[in-house]
């Protein structure tokens, strides 16, 4: 396997989706790449911090004035009957 | 009944309670997905409400089939596209579909994800590499990696292929990695 088709397969084998034959290959080019074992790590590393950082919850007012929003449209609608 | 279809059973009765929970149970995730997309809060404020006004007017014609998050995160998506659609006219946003996704910078990161958050400068770092990607691919990532969706719904919620969301994801994230790394070797 070149650096170049490890890098096209590395999120399926980040996700477990290769089947036995490339991921054993892939397996194989990172224990001899050095840049490729980088690569696979860092990414590995961004995911990881995508899902604990880029959740933005809606809290404090902001939230309980969208909920009081809604209220009032629902209301609307349920008096005007459609 | 499996939980969606209760609440479901509830919101067709127009149940008050019911939409109550429909949107704490959700609001977080369609609040976040919208702001992904849109980078603006004001403009994911417009998209949430326009969402749970979609699903109070619509849920009659909600088919069990999916599940009930999996439709609401559609709906969000579409509204926030059609946001950004109408945005674009006066803010092209710079297209970088062709941008290579070859890693360049290859330095070691060294720390831990965990250990790397703990500084405020690493949060601004993430938040400007999400920034820098076209929509598309920020919506990708947002959904597989920060969402943590599986793949059929992510497809099912941006109506495309799997190949084509599982294309999107790959590119997402090593184009958000190469711009964490050139920050990380600047500052080695
Ligand atoms: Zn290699």
């Amino acid at each position: 396997m070149t650096c170049t088709e490890l890098i096209e397969y590395l999120s399926q084998y980040i996700d477990q989706e290769l089947d036995t034959e490339l991921e054993k290959a892939a397996q194989e080019h990172l224990a001899s790449c050095h840049n490729c074992s980088i690569a696979l790590d860092t990414t590995k590393k961004t995911i990881t911090l995508g899902r604990l950082a880029l959740a933005k919850p809606l809290t404090g007012v902001k939230r309980e004035k969208l909920y009081s929003q809604l209220q009032q449209v629902f209301a609307q609608q349920t008096e005007t009957g459609s | 009944m499996t939980d969606d279809e209760t609440l479901i059973e509830r919101l067709r009765k127009k149940d008050e309670t019911a939409f109550k929970d429909l949107f704490e149970l959700n609001i977080d995730h369609v609040y976040s997905l919208a702001y992904g997309i849109l980078q603006n809060e004001d403009d994911a404020e417009e998209t949430a409400q326009q969402t749970f006004i979609a699903a109070y007017k619509t849920i009659d014609r909600f088919e069990p089939k999916a599940k009930l998050s999996t439709w609401l995160y559609r709906i969000t998506y579409n509204n926030a596209l059609n946001i950004l659609n109408k945005r674009r006219q006066t803010d092209p946003l710079p297209d970088n579909e062709n941008e290579s996704i070859m890693p360049s910078s290859l330095v070691d990161w060294r720390f831990e994800p965990e250990q790397m958050l703990l500084e405020e400068e690493i949060h601004k770092q993430l938040e400007k590499a999400i920034s820098t990607l076209p929509p598309a691919l920020r919506a990708a990532f947002l959904l597989r990696d920060v969402e943590q969706i599986p793949i059929h719904e992510c497809a099912d919620i941006q109506n495309i292929s799997e190949t084509l969301c599982k294309a999107r994801t790959h590119r997402a994230r090593l184009l958000l990695r190469e711009r964490l790394s050139e920050y990380f070797s600047e500052r080695n």
